[in-house]
């Protein structure tokens, strides 16, 4: 369980396993200054003294129908260091916190959590019998500018420079037009890419969707597959002469190395 | 297009403003399933004091009659609108774009890249608003649900739909959750007879058996999964057999029909 003296090295650890983290700031707000925060749900797993693992959980009362009120507990965040992981660690502090006498104490009915589906599958569903919320939520997203695209830009022309035999053939011009998201136009040439003006006439292909199309252009296992279906199912549509298309098809390596990172 | 009456001011917020805001948040989200009853001291610390949230992050519509306020929004230099809520009597779509073209102008003067807040999928004003404005719709970040107390939460629903109950059934149902592990009860019993409903760990001997697994039966109560679906996929054993229909008709009634809603603020 948690001790005061667990701070730092949690805030720490908290920090590492998730980059985003502000500074330790983020765990103050979240866990130290909360009304809600309750040091006997928050489990730390150690080693020789040293905090390899924790799982936060925060007390909530949460309505799941009109007239039911339950007090639940909000599966907050669960870390383990890199070099343990694989090892139960993580399914450990879940089941231990779950299976704790501070969380009968305290009459709580349900646990949920917010989290990467992918990982529910293979780690929460198994562990603890998470299920899927009967959810309505949708999510509205709007790009504001390509800046971060921009550094990763320069990223892959620095990673390709030594390869100007591949790119030799390369010259093509790639309009983005993606709801959500200002247009776009990509310069493929012998030099790298460049950014350029969102001119349509100067556009040899271009790639018309929605920001959730995205995934498909970043490199994921199977993008073949789903380039194919985004195709099928009209959520990705790619106009221009059937040359250029095939020479879209041959560079899309290019344009893959720029999307895989983030973006926004 | 949407329609501009200029009836709204946007005002930055003043101390004091989070009792309104908690109005407009409990009126337009009480009847989803997940809505947490917030107090001024948790509004304070959930959306006031987040670290990534400044005062001028925070934009208040007010009623230029009579400065009522209609609507706000909470925008994190993360990008992220914590919460946005518009009153539900008033002309939302006005009042959403109010608040979207004040976020936007702020984050692109902070220099943040990307906006993104989440909605119900039925609210039509805001869907309408955010087509308008260009904005994507992507899938939100999964929420996932864990029973930690079965008997406890089947409790609460049989209270709840106590009536309804007592009019259509006089059974005892003993339901056995063949792999629930050591803290979670793996037996719970429902009565309803003409004494009331009651539920336990245990009573005099069942009219149905019913045997399943954790993750069916909670799939059944938060209404994932209908009473049907899992008798066909061999989820759920029935004894006696003929008893089926009736066991089918009890868990139907006992199932959550909520639509589970969460904004951005409740990921903690």
């Amino acid at each position: 369980m948690f001790n005061s003296k667990d701070e730092e090295d949690l805030k720490q650890l908290i920090e590492n396993v998730f980059r985003d983290f502000l500074n330790g700031k983020y765990w103050d707000w979240k866990y130290k200054f909360n009304p809600d925060f309750d040091p006997s749900l928050v489990a730390i797993a150690e080693k020789n003294g040293k905090i390899i693992g924790c799982n936060h959980w925060l007390l909530r009362r949460l309505k799941i129908s009109a007239l039911t009120e339950v007090k639940a507990v909000l599966g907050a965040d669960i870390a383990v260091r890199p070099e343990y992981r694989g090892r139960g660690i993580g399914k450990s502090l879940l089941l231990f916190l779950r299976s704790s006498k501070a969380i009968r104490d305290k009459g709580a009915v349900l646990s949920y959590m917010f989290a990467d589906p992918n990982l529910s599958k293979s780690f929460y569903g198994p562990a603890a019998g998470y299920i899927p919320a009967p959810t309505t939520t949708i999510s509205y997203f709007k790009l504001l500018s390509w800046s971060k695209l921009k550094n990763n830009i320069k990223a892959v022309n620095e990673k390709i420079k030594h390869e100007s035999k591949r790119l030799e053939k390369l010259n093509l011009k790639i309009l983005f037009q993606l709801s959500g998201a200002p247009q776009l136009l990509l310069k493929l040439s012998k030099k790298g890419i460049e950014d350029g003006e969102t001119d349509l006439q100067n556009a040899d292909v271009i790639v018309i969707g929605d920001l959730s199309t995205l995934a498909v252009l970043k490199g994921r296992e199977g993008r073949i597959r789903n380039l194919l279906k985004a195709l099928l199912t009209r959520k990705l549509k790619i106009k221009g002469g059937l040359f250029s298309i095939l020479k879209f098809y041959r560079s899309f390596w290019l344009v893959e190395e720029i999307f895989r990172e983030k973006v926004s | 297009m949407l329609k501009k009456t200029g009836e709204f001011r946007v005002r930055s917020f003043e101390d004091g403003d989070e009792i309104e805001f908690l109005r407009l948040f409990d009126r337009m989200y009480v009847d989803y399933g997940g809505f947490t009853l917030k107090t001024p001291e948790y509004w304070r610390w959930c959306c006031l004091k987040r670290p990534d949230v400044e005062r001028e992050g925070l934009f208040v519509v007010v009623d230029k009659k009579d400065e009522n306020v209609v609507g706000y929004a909470v925008v994190g230099r993360s990008g992220n609108i914590w919460e946005l809520c518009y009153d539900l009597g008033r002309d939302g779509e006005e009042i959403v774009s109010l608040l979207l073209g004040k976020v936007t102008r702020y984050l692109e003067r902070v220099g943040t890249t990307s906006i993104s807040f989440n909605a119900p999928r039925e609210d039509h004003v805001m869907n309408h608003v955010c087509k308008e404005l260009g904005f994507a719709v992507l899938p939100p970040r999964k929420m996932f649900l864990s029973v930690l107390n079965f008997r406890e939460l089947v409790s609460l629903l049989v209270k709840s739909k106590k009536e309804d109950l007592l009019m259509r059934f006089d059974e005892v149902v003993l339901v056995k959750l063949k792999d629930a592990p050591f803290w979670v009860n793996d037996t719970v019993f429902i009565q309803i007879s003409r004494d009331g409903v009651q539920v336990g760990d245990g009573a005099q001997s069942p009219t149905i058996r019913m045997e399943t697994d954790v993750i069916t039966f909670s799939s059944l109560l938060f209404g994932i999964l209908s009473p049907f679906q899992s008798l066909i996929r061999l989820k759920l054993r029935v004894k006696p057999f003929w008893k089926t229909p009736t066991l089918l008709m009890l868990i139907s009634s006992l199932r959550m029909k909520t639509t589970w809603f969460f904004p951005l603020s409740d990921y903690g």
